[in-house]
């Protein structure tokens, strides 16, 4: 399944299941077949997507300090990730892009419909 | 003729290399920005916002294809625009004959020309499958990449019907080949087919010299996708001849891009049938 994201103020934007379902998760939605995200309901999800996309960072970098401390050879220790993963923060920009210029028109975000 | 109105802002550089000249057109040169500002210059701050931006035009075209595009993204960014060897006013490289072969020379140019710093580009169908060959060979050499109705994800169906020009066909009969051409292949609109962009389009395919290549039917560029480190961006339009059926497919083979937005309005030449939609796309994945 994808989801498919859709608003008059923008071009759609479309995410596969797992990524679709972790955002809709994040701003507190049901992430299931159908939904809206309404324009009062906008700025908060933007944060809430810019503290999760904080935490994922603060994450990384505990996880990176964290193996530094154990690597006594001065080594750097692989991440749990590794170098290719797709970081939070490269994955919203465009969601986060489309409820703000829908916030600013006062158009709602669907999806599945 | 907006193509040299254009085309007077920027800077052409033309590079000698082993093989040949490679062609750039740089909007937005911090150089001039410099030359420009009488005190204080550029601050450092400026400067990492200016950083280079890349951009790499489909197949048959050559720097006008981003004609509707460079004067925007250059008002944040050093915009350098590439005749792709083979293309444009650049040389044709021996021997080669499609994407793949460009690949160390691509590599090459870049590594001369940004000194080996990685470097943000957007590529456009040809240019696009070529960029992703380059991230997947050299991923030292781009930071992130924009790919725009890039081929190679092996969802092409039956050929478009496209025509061929034959020797005997006078200029009036040529100029009607390159219009069903562009209306069957380029655009949603047929009204987007101006007597100037004919112009633009016949320049640029008798400049192309790699009539041959056939990679873009395979799946070379979702292949490639595993070699990628940095992020990678789709963005497609809503009509793209070349994806009617299989838009929604893109996606779900290209899995290692980081968001896929779709233009509306527009066909496959999306940043030059709806340059401010497409702008609205890629803004804000460059951070602007």
């Amino acid at each position: 399944m994808l989801y498919k994201f859709k608003s008059k103020a923008t071009g759609d934007l479309i995410m596969l299941e797992p990524q679709g379902k972790h955002i809709l998760k994040l701003i507190g939605k049901d992430p299931g077949a159908k939904g809206i995200v309404l324009p009062n309901e906008m700025l908060a999800a933007i944060d809430a997507l810019n503290a999760a996309v904080v935490q994922e960072e603060l994450s990384i970098q505990a996880a990176k300090d964290a193996s530094k401390g154990e690597g006594a050879d001065g080594k750097p220790a692989p991440t749990a990730d590794g170098p290719r993963a797709i970081s939070l923060k490269q994955r919203v920009v465009p969601f986060i892009d489309m409820l703000r210029r829908a916030h600013a028109e006062d158009k709602e975000v669907v999806w599945g419909v | 003729m907006e193509i040299t109105r254009v085309e007077a802002l920027s800077q052409r550089i033309v590079q000698s290399y082993a093989w040949g000249d490679a062609v750039w057109h740089v909007w937005g040169s911090q150089k001039g920005l410099q030359a420009s500002t009488k005190a204080g210059g550029v601050n450092d701050d400026a400067n990492a916002v200016r950083s280079p931006l890349v951009l790499l035009h489909g197949g048959s075209g050559s720097w006008t294809h981003w004609l509707r595009n460079v004067e925007h993204l250059s008002q944040q960014r050093e915009v350098w625009a590439l005749d792709i060897p083979g293309f444009g006013d650049s040389s044709l490289p021996s021997g080669v004959t499609d994407a793949d072969g460009l690949v160390p020379y691509i590599a090459e140019i870049f590594k001369q020309t940004f000194h080996g710093k990685a470097v943000d580009v957007i590529g456009f169908s040809f240019g696009g499958m070529t960029a992703g060959l380059v991230a997947a060979e050299h991923p030292a050499l781009i930071r992130q990449l924009i790919l725009v109705g890039a081929p190679g994800l092996g969802l092409f169906g039956k050929e478009l019907p496209m025509r061929g020009m034959t020797p005997s066909m006078d200029k009036e009969a040529q100029r009607q080949v390159h219009r069903h051409n562009l209306n069957t292949m380029m655009f949603e609109h047929p009204e987007s087919v101006t007597e100037d962009v004919i112009d633009l389009q016949e320049a640029n395919v008798s400049r192309d010299r790699l009539r041959r290549r056939r990679i873009a039917r395979t799946d070379v560029l979702a292949q490639a996708q595993t070699r990628w480190t940095c992020p990678v961006h789709g963005v497609w339009a809503e009509s793209d001849a070349l994806y009617t059926d299989t838009l929604q497919q893109v996606p779900q083979v290209l899995s290692r891009i980081a968001s896929f937005s779709v233009v509306p309005n527009a066909g496959h030449w999306v940043m030059f049938e709806n340059p401010e939609a497409f702008h609205a796309a890629v803004d804000p994945l460059l951070g602007h």
